[in-house]
């Protein structure tokens, strides 16, 4: 069994990071070690080190974010018992997979526990439109949270925090679908670089079946297409309708899969 | 060159490539794309990409990658 310890020297540990992957590891790690500084600073990041690797535990409200790098031929090894369940998100390409492979997760106590995939539309394939768009006001964040909270599951939505929050509706990054004054549904999108990205759509229960999804959603088109190259999102390959609605306005997946497995340690 | 073109129409066909000199200044190639693109070329070309050569300037073109892999190759 693998021992866990908590990260003493953080920038010593960003160079290990960056070192690994130039030198080509597989990993569930994206990010720049840098960004992940401040988690290191508060404690929130430990790691574990042993033959073929490395696992590195990120602490969160609700559960505990694994992320691995592993030699090329070095299979995971079994994750300790811990008091919240250890979420293992991937990106991979739908037509190569994970690697390593789902089973050699199972052997060691993972679960499959979702899978999105990643659509895109290209800003050439859409046109002008001219609509009238409302967006939140920020006396709404706390409603806006609470919806998103009942509407996601809880571990890897990327929901906001509030402050984020507060600062996206101060931004104009949250449209609003309301019937009079009361908010039916809304989207919340963010910027990266020159991709807009859908980050959450809600459409509460009583504006279901309405076309507010898909008012939205153009409202959205509309507003970003200007300072855009593309639009993407991610959808969970268990929500047809969802798909169904992106396909009709024409969104295409671009070939990224993003599975997300689960252990529950805490209930055993 | 050919093998790096390969490499990049499978990871993104959804990508122009041809041209295109702000792959990552654009947002097109993401930080995945980077890691999974480095895992290729260290396979491909037999090569270690250090974290000093892990930026944007490297990968915004195809041109610029492929510079980089020459100048890995020669070292």
């Amino acid at each position: 069994m693998i021992t866990i310890s908590k990260i003493p020297d953080g920038k010593q540990w960003a160079e290990e990071i960056a070192q690994a992957i130039s030198k080509g590891v597989r990993t569930n790690f994206y990010a720049s070690a840098e960004e992940f500084f401040p988690l290191v600073e508060e404690g929130c990041i430990s790691q574990a080190i042993f033959a073929g690797g490395r696992y590195c535990f990120v602490e969160k409200e609700k559960q505990i974010d694994l992320y691995f790098f592993l030699e090329k031929e070095a299979l995971p090894v079994e994750v300790p018992a811990m008091d919240k369940p250890v979420v293992l998100e991937q990106v991979a390409l739908a037509r190569s997979g994970i690697s390593p492979a789902e089973e050699e997760w199972e052997a060691i106590g993972f679960e499959k526990y979702l899978q999105r995939k990643r659509l895109f539309l290209s800003v050439k394939k859409t046109e002008e439109e001219q609509r009238g768009i409302s967006f939140c006001e920020e006396e709404e964040a706390e409603t806006i949270l609470r919806m998103m909270e009942d509407a996601f599951e809880p571990y890897t939505s990327a929901l906001p925090d509030l402050r984020t929050l507060r600062k996206d509706l101060a931004g104009h990054c949250v449209i609003a679908a309301r019937e009079g004054k009361k908010l039916l549904g809304f989207l919340r999108f963010g910027r990266e670089k020159k991709v807009s990205v859908l980050w959450q759509i809600v459409v509460s229960p009583e504006g279901r079946g309405n076309g507010i999804g898909e008012g939205l959603v153009r409202d959205w088109i509309a507003l970003e297409r200007a300072t855009s190259v593309k639009f993407q999102l991610w959808v969970r390959e268990d929500n047809p309708p969802a798909m169904k609605l992106y396909e009709k306005l024409g969104f295409l997946p671009d070939g990224r899969i993003a599975p997300v497995m689960l252990k529950k340690n805490h209930e055993r | 060159m050919e093998a790096l073109l390969k490499i990049l129409a499978e990871l993104r066909p959804d990508v122009d490539f041809e041209g295109n000199q702000e792959l990552v200044d654009s947002g097109e190639l993401d930080s995945f794309d980077i890691v999974s693109l480095v895992g290729e070329l260290c396979d491909e070309y037999d090569i270690e990409i250090g974290a000093d050569d892990i930026v944007p300037e490297n990968f915004n073109s195809v041109e610029a990658i492929w510079a980089l892999v020459q100048k890995l190759q020669e070292d």
